[in-house]
């Protein structure tokens, strides 16, 4: 026998082999292992804070996870990789990036999170007891500070069909049904001090100035049918702000940002926000973007200024040019009125806003000059015909005379047509007085009078074009 | 494994069977770089990669033996490489002067030792087809010696890939 002759035995079996053998089932440790390395995470837990163990019939609940890195034991939320289970037969559901859909049934289920080889599980209670009304604003107390946000988890009372109290974090089908109602302490009128908002079943407490309030959340009693108000909830809303200024929205550092860029063309938008200075708990300055909790104001039409659709900036748009505004920012009881502002949509006037005193109040301002829109290109036509800039066209036939219409192409890609615009200057540089002459009554008209080559400079806000024309026979 | 000590018998013996012309038998010693990739990371321990050829014209059977020189880290996963067994066919589809290049197609068993905190020490066992390309080249002064580069995937999985980089040299006896 010689290797020729075993050759194909060989390559056969061992084709065999191959089709045959595959270790996939293999796989599933070390790829597990793998993720946890990836990110460094040595164990995993729910977060003890944001976990709810009893939840209503046909809520919503979104679960994360959370993870220790080893070298630094740092805690991070784990938004990747991360496998959501229920125990078997359970009515509810949840989706892989654990948001939790609770079933029409009351049952006892374990939710299971799988981060590569680490699994952590959950018992949750699905309980059929019914909503009645809120008993406490959070579940904890929170001081709070103006122009600052909290969020809140209210607390609710629950009855089952055997009259068994509950009393638990006031769940996702009815957070977004509750009607807040904040009044100043002092004389009990609404207040324009703070408001409740909810979204994504999150309720969060904003506050645009210092002083005492009461809250109160109106709700359908499930067990009564009725809508129940809430027992008076005192808050006390700090003047805890140290310093506000202005910085571009651009800034991360908001420690040290400025308004670095103040000049605006016209039409075109920057975005500011504003950044509030208060003491941490620990005694240090904590920097935050407080532009949806602040007034905004400017001096004059010269531009606009409306917050964005997530309130976290302020856009200016310049309207004229060659002209400036004043955009002013405050925090706290200014001079002009807010009494008719609906506050929940953030609070922007036409005219500035100011402090009374610097009482329990604190402003900044920002002048920005607006400036014409800037000139990008410029295109050029000799006789209907496109000329580039610096390339000679030939216009046969000795025509009479040439016509240049010039358009202008701004910055926002819009364009108008500057032949007799006063700023455009048109400077013969080769063949004046030989092969074209001006026509002084036409802007952008030139008389031939012989043939040759002819050489117009155009210039416009800084934008220059070299008109190159050959007139031939 | 009862399949590699087959077909590695199989190989010995056609070694000292053959009495065909223009047959030869190499030796080759390198090491080389095994990358286990997932979707979420890789490690690349060292291994030594020692390999006993026989080859008839343009074709060649070869058998590989690699083990570990260094683990490699991902953070606190430890991955180290105790064995890989191959059998290698390599077919030879260009060669001139002193330059062969190598079509590969074979078998490999790869164990891959793992260590995590908090876990128990793992031996993964993974059998598949493997397949890759080869390149080597004669040295002028000893033309039985030639400097050789291969990559092979040992591996190709679901999840997870491993393959194999290695350069160093062959000797033809």
């Amino acid at each position: 026998m010689n290797f020729k002759n075993i050759l194909p035995l060989i390559l056969v079996t061992l084709f065999v082999c191959l089709t045959a053998c595959s270790d996939k089932e293999n796989e599933t440790n070390l790829v597990n292992l793998h993720i946890a390395a990836e990110q460094d995470i040595i164990s995993i837990n729910f977060p003890t804070d944001d976990i709810e163990t009893v939840l209503s019939i046909n809520s919503v609940f979104d679960f994360s996870l959370q993870g220790q890195k080893s070298q630094t034991q740092e805690l991070v939320t784990l938004t990747e990789n991360v496998k959501w289970s229920l125990s078997e037969n359970a009515s509810s559901s949840i989706d892989k990036n654990g948001h939790f859909i609770a079933g029409a049934n009351a049952e006892i289920i374990t939710v299971n999170a799988q981060f590569g080889h680490l699994v952590e599980s959950i018992e949750i209670r699905i309980s059929s007891a019914l909503f009645d009304r809120v008993i406490e604003l959070n579940d904890d107390v929170f001081s709070i500070e103006m122009c600052q946000s909290q969020d809140i988890k209210p607390v609710g009372r629950y009855v089952d069909e055997d009259g068994n109290e509950e009393i638990r974090s006031v769940d996702s089908t009815i957070i977004n049904t509750i009607e807040w109602l904040v009044r100043n302490q002092e004389d009990n009128i609404e207040s324009q001090r703070a408001h409740i908002e909810t979204s994504n079943n999150q309720a969060a407490l904003r506050t645009l100035s210092s002083g005492n309030i009461i809250i109160q959340a109106k709700a359908l009693s499930k067990i009564t049918g009725n809508v129940e108000t809430s027992v008076d909830f005192d808050q006390q809303i700090g003047n805890g702000l140290n310093n506000i200024k202005l910085c571009d929205s651009s800034d991360t550092d908001l420690l040290n940002c400025i308004v670095d860029t103040t000049d605006l063309e016209k039409d075109k938008t920057l975005s500011l926000i504003s950044v509030g200075t208060y003491q941490a708990t620990d005694g240090s300055s904590l920097n935050s973007n407080i532009s949806n909790n602040s007034k905004w104001g400017i001096d004059n039409t010269n531009a606009t200024i409306t917050l964005s659709g997530d309130r976290q900036q302020l856009d200016v748009t310049g309207n004229s040019e060659n002209t400036s505004a004043i955009i002013s920012v405050a925090c706290g009881d200014i001079v002009q009125s807010i009494a008719n502002k609906d506050i929940t949509k953030g609070v922007v006037f036409e005219s500035s806003v100011s402090c009374d005193n610097n009482i329990d109040c604190l402003a900044a301002t920002e002048e920005i000059k607006i400036s014409s829109l800037a000139v990008t290109s410029l295109e050029v036509t000799a006789n209907s015909q496109d000329l580039t800039d610096g390339q000679s066209l030939t216009l046969s036939g000795s025509p009479a005379e040439i016509t240049l219409v010039v358009t202008a192409v701004f910055s926002n890609n819009t364009s108008k047509v500057i032949t007799e615009d006063s700023k455009l200057s048109y400077s013969i540089l080769q063949g004046n007085g030989t092969v074209i002459e001006e026509n002084e009554d036409v802007d952008g008209e030139f008389t031939v009078i012989g043939l040759g080559t002819a050489e117009i400079k155009l210039d416009f806000e800084g934008e220059s074009f070299i008109a190159l024309i050959r007139v031939t026979q | 494994m009862k399949l590699f000590l087959y077909l590695g018998n199989l190989l010995l013996f056609t070694l000292f069977s053959s009495s065909v012309a223009n047959a030869g038998v190499f030796f080759a010693i390198a090491p080389a770089i095994i990358t286990i990739d997932t979707d979420n990371g890789s490690t690349r321990p060292l291994v030594a990669d020692i390999r006993l050829a026989y080859e008839i014209e343009k074709h060649q059977l070869e058998l590989a033996v690699m083990s570990s020189i260094n683990e490699d880290k991902l953070n606190q996963l430890t991955v180290g490489i105790p064995s890989i067994t191959s059998i290698f066919y390599r077919y030879s589809p260009y060669y001139e002067d002193r330059l062969k290049i190598h079509l590969i197609l074979g078998t490999s068993q790869i164990d891959v030792d793992s260590s995590y905190p908090n876990t128990v020490d793992a031996t993964d066992s993974f059998e598949g087809v493997s397949f890759g390309i080869g390149v080597e080249e004669a040295f002028v002064s000893i033309p039985n010696l030639k400097i050789k580069l291969d990559w092979i995937q040992l591996y190709r999985g679901d999840q997870l890939n491993i393959n194999a980089l290695s350069l160093g040299l062959r000797y033809e006896f």
